[in-house]
């Protein structure tokens, strides 16, 4: 499985940049949902899921994107696999936009980007063998031409996620847990993607399981080089897996570090109170904020309950400023 | 050095569960005590049969699992034994259980006001007078750290987050003011960030009501933060039990080690992380021996004909080489 060059016609009427663009480029992203009036004459609100995040994926890197239930964190992964349309903002794929293109258009990139999920119980079909569940992306994308040769690379690439022929012929309602997120790892990896976007694909499982997909997805990588967006509320799981990590909070981005950088010298309270919360650091964790209305976009998001909030943080929302060691900070107290 | 009195005793305690037409054991042998104020952890991971375990101890057992053998002494009294109209006076008074989903615990119709107070009337014949009942929820309410009790007793189970709810149950559950609490992975559902705040609110309870506390968790870390025993349970079998520095510190079992020495971490960067292969076994697997023979990377041909208990002080495993 190596990386498949975006077919050229894509790039007709974009300038490509002389440097080679990273990977994944995510820019002024914004979502937001409509949520109840409160009453009959108020405007509608608009409860802000995404706001304005910025960030870059390099190939063959693996970004940690961390943060509480209700952050954010599946709505931008959704919007990056276009499974969701954002508002306003750019997503790149090695320096294209494909938010413009119509689904014709964005096929090429669809194969690009694949996705695995929490719950492989329902991403796999129940009434197909596993064999028909993994030669649909094939059929799909059209490759790999004839049928026996489709099911030769199959049988070839099982090998890779540790399963055998004999569970060809099985149904997902006959494998375990793991074997299940297997499959699905698998089913996304046979079109060869060059980012793999993997939304909590090992909370659902139990630790020594857990441990057994985390070995695979770290093998995978080391021999394909993949890119990958791993999204997870476990601070100790994508601290193992990822080079850098991203804190999200209230669809906000609060912190970027390398991840040594990140747990040697968080920076942003929030981060801080996560590393506590892990018992990673000496603190207190972070308090819980009570029904997540609609984020106003003139403060700190964290204000309310940072222990360091001051005035500035009420009435103003922080810019993000870069420092030493491509650390990235959204907070008052650094300047 | 019969210092505390002890509050529940589980004498060779086997569940069987129908599974293919036939039943099972999904519990097996299982014998522990616990103390008064004691509290202590039951880990092991999906399908051991932890679960099973607490719904026997608080008579919750599905209809078609069979009870099949075994005792259970509640402060003397063998639970097993007595009919369901007594049981009924221990389940809700001195024994309360907490589950994972507040969600499914509560009633999305009715305000949380009112699901408290029927508790309090149900469950509190103590106290008949309108506003001491009121007195004794605001002061639960006070104890699992909500603040304002009072709005909180006007709001539906929606308007709450999953950490308030999870709060919400805890309270109810302290009503009757039971002596054995049975918590069945009340933070698995929440954000690392809330579980550590819902467990500091469980610490406190038992400290401030001397409460006995059964820990039912498949997160290591959950346990080592609140219990001082710890059991490890699978495939329905206690396999390690001890103090829980010991069995997490110097654990003696292969499956307690291989649970330690798969969890992520920053420190294991960059290496693989020790794996078991395999899977626990399915029910109809479990007549052998030892259950975690075919996984253990230890294994000899000794495993397959016996396994023999050994014994530390009052930490015990069942295998044949312990570790360390």
């Amino acid at each position: 499985m190596g990386f498949v060059q975006l077919p050229s016609v894509l790039k007709g009427g974009e300038t490509v940049p002389p440097s080679q663009p990273p990977l994944l480029q995510v820019q002024d992203l914004l979502k937001t949902y409509p949520v109840s009036k409160t009453s009959l004459f108020s405007a509608p609100n608009r409860f802000i899921a995404v706001n304005h995040l910025d960030f870059q994926l390099e190939k063959g890197e693996v970004l940690g994107l961390i943060g509480e239930s209700g952050c954010g964190k599946t709505t931008t992964a959704r919007m990056i696999a276009r499974l969701l349309t954002p508002d306003s903002g750019k997503i790149l794929l090695n320096g294209t936009d494909f938010l413009p293109l119509d689904d014709y258009d964005f096929k090429p990139f669809r194969r690009q980007i694949q996705m695995i999920f929490q719950d492989p119980q329902q991403v796999l079909n129940p009434s197909l063998t596993i064999e028909q569940i993994l030669r649909e992306p094939l059929i799909g994308f059209n490759l790999y031409g004839t049928a026996q040769q489709r099911r030769d690379y199959i049988r070839q690439q099982l090998v890779d996620v540790g399963l055998d022929d004999s569970y060809l012929t099985r149904y997902s309602h006959q494998l375990s847990g793991g074997q299940r997120q297997r499959v699905a790892i698998l089913s996304a990896l046979l079109v060869e993607p060059a980012l793999l976007i993997a939304d909590e694909v090992v909370s659902a499982l139990d630790l020594s399981i857990q441990a057994q997909i985390l070995n695979l997805l770290q093998e995978l990588r080391q021999k394909y080089q993949l890119s990958m967006l791993f999204i997870s509320h476990d601070l100790h799981v994508v601290s193992w897996l990822a080079d850098r990590i991203l804190v999200m909070y209230r669809g906000s981005l609060m912190e970027e570090a390398p991840t040594e950088e990140l747990l040697r010298n968080p920076i942003h309270p929030y981060t801080q109170s996560l590393l506590a919360a892990a018992n990673l650091i000496e603190g207190s964790p972070p308090q819980e904020v009570i029904g997540w209305g609609v984020a106003s976009a003139e403060c700190c998001p964290y204000a309310e309950v940072c222990p360091k909030s001051s005035n500035l943080c009420r009435t103003q929302r922080p810019p993000i400023q870069v420092l030493a060691k491509g650390h990235r900070v959204a907070c008052h107290c650094q300047q | 050095m019969e210092t505390k009195k002890e509050l529940l005793r589980v004498e060779h305690l086997s569940v069987s569960v129908p599974h293919l037409g036939q039943y099972y054991p999904a519990v097996q042998d299982l014998s522990f005590s616990l103390a008064v104020g004691d509290s202590v952890g039951l880990i092991g991971e999906s399908g051991s049969g932890k679960s099973l375990t607490a719904q026997a101890i608080a008579g919750l057992l599905p209809e078609q699992v069979q009870r099949s053998q075994g005792h259970i002494y509640f402060d003397g009294v063998d639970l097993t034994q007595i009919s369901e109209e007594a049981l009924r006076s221990y389940r809700g008074f001195d024994i309360t259980m907490v589950f994972q989903d507040s969600a499914t615990s509560l009633n999305p119709l009715l305000t949380i006001g009112y699901q408290l107070r029927e508790v309090v009337k149900l469950h509190c014949r103590d106290i008949q007078d309108p506003k001491a009942q009121e007195q004794r929820i605001l002061e639960s309410l006070e104890e699992v750290d909500l603040d304002n009790p009072k709005e909180v007793m006007k709001k539906y189970p929606h308007q709450m987050s999953g950490g308030q709810r999870q709060r919400v149950m805890l309270a109810m559950v302290m009503l009757p003011k039971p002596r054995l609490l049975l918590a069945d992975e009340p933070t698995t559902a929440l954000d690392l960030t809330t579980q550590q705040q819902i467990l500091n609110v469980i610490r406190n309870l038992q400290q401030k009501h001397h409460l006995t506390l059964l820990m039912i968790s498949h997160n290591i870390q959950v346990v080592h933060s609140l219990c001082e025993r710890t059991m490890v349970l699978y495939a329905g079998e206690i396999v390690e039990s001890g103090p829980t520095d010991l069995v997490l510190q110097k654990p003696l079992h292969p499956y307690t080690l291989a649970l330690l020495e798969s969890k992520p971490s920053f420190h294991r960067k960059g290496q693989p992380l020790e794996i078991v292969e395999g899977i626990v076994p399915p029910l109809e697997q479990r007549s052998i021996p030892c259950n975690f023979a075919p996984r253990c990377p230890f294994h000899t041909p000794q495993c397959d004909l016996a396994v023999q208990k050994h014994e530390q002080g009052d930490h015990w495993v069942l295998c044949n080489y312990p570790r360390s």
